[in-house]
């Protein structure tokens, strides 16, 4: 009896698959491609580095730990990761990132790279300011 | 079976699982998410559920996460291996136990799920930033492909255990 797929099995499939396809579609949505973004470099769970995304800043640099390291590319106003020393390469194949909330993780390296928008927060600051 | 035999069973299906584990990371796949892989050892861990109970399949799931370290990987993926590899046991087993109506498909892809959220959790932790549950999405779709393709695998293999065990119980 345990050895066919039943209704009950693609009542459990169905009811994962609306879910997940709702939080996507919900997340395709609410990202905003507007205001300044800040990719956020953090290793080892320390912020190395804050650079913010422009269409015509260009940089490369090296992120080191002890294992190994992860060389950082920022061009056109997206970021991904031309070589790293990791086994499994898979924070390359993550690709280019360029919108709020998008993230590249190198698990071995314990690299992450974090995109953020800040025009909110941008425009708090104006107001006090002023 | 007495204690020797069950011990030989155990370490060869231990062996199974460990060989399957390296097999699946030779295995060219596309890049979807990052984690996202076959689950193939999963399928001895549903089998050595079903047929011989809890107890063993979490004996055999530490045994293998152990081992796999010292052949394959390093310390660092060793705890994502092992918190995953226990969480989703746990869940397998009470799946098989309390949601009577499920098959052993219904049973893997609740145990990838599981097994993805855990892992991620720990990502969570290590990292210490929820951004990484962005991935759990994706990750969830694809385990119920993978988990889809492990239960259906299991029912193949356990209806094969059976078989064995009979035999051995048999000649005994």
């Amino acid at each position: 009896m345990r050895n066919k797929i039943n209704k009950y099995d693609i009542a459990l499939i169905v009811v994962i698959v609306v879910i997940n396809v709702l939080i996507l579609i919900y997340g395709a949505f609410n990202t905003t491609d507007k205001g300044k973004k800040i990719a956020y470099v953090y290793s080892d769970n320390r912020l190395v580095g804050e650079y913010t995304l422009t269409e015509d800043y260009e940089k490369e640099f090296k992120v080191e730990v002890d294992s190994g390291y992860n060389t950082l590319h920022i061009q056109g106003g997206s970021v991904w990761i031309q070589d790293a020393t990791c086994p499994d390469k898979i924070c390359i194949h993550q690709g280019k990132i360029s919108k709020d909330g998008e993230i590249i993780v190198c698990l071995p390296n314990r690299l992450m790279v974090q995109i953020e928008d800040n025009s909110e927060t941008e425009n708090e600051t104006d107001i006090i300011v002023k | 079976m007495n204690k020797l035999q069950r011990y030989v069973f155990l370490s060869l299906l231990t062996a199974g699982a460990l060989i399957l584990n390296i097999i699946e990371g030779m295995i060219p796949l596309p890049y979807i998410a990052p984690g996202a892989k076959l689950g193939l050892s999963n399928i001895v861990t549903l089998s050595v559920i079903v047929v011989l109970g809890f107890k063993d399949a979490l004996l055999v799931v530490v045994i293998r996460c152990i081992l796999l370290m010292l052949v394959a990987t390093n310390p660092i993926t060793f705890i994502y291996s092992i918190v995953s590899g226990i969480v989703s046991t746990i869940v397998m087993s009470m799946g098989l136990r309390y949601l009577k109506k499920l098959s052993l498909i219904g049973v893997s892809v609740l145990g990838a799920m599981a097994h993805n959220t855990s892992q991620i959790t720990v990502a969570a932790m290590l990292f210490s930033t929820p951004n990484i549950y962005y991935y759990l999405p994706i990750l969830s779709l694809i385990s119920i492909f993978t988990g889809c393709f492990v239960g259906y695998t299991s029912i193949f293999v356990t209806d094969n255990l059976d078989k064995t065990l009979l035999k051995l119980k048999r000649e005994i």
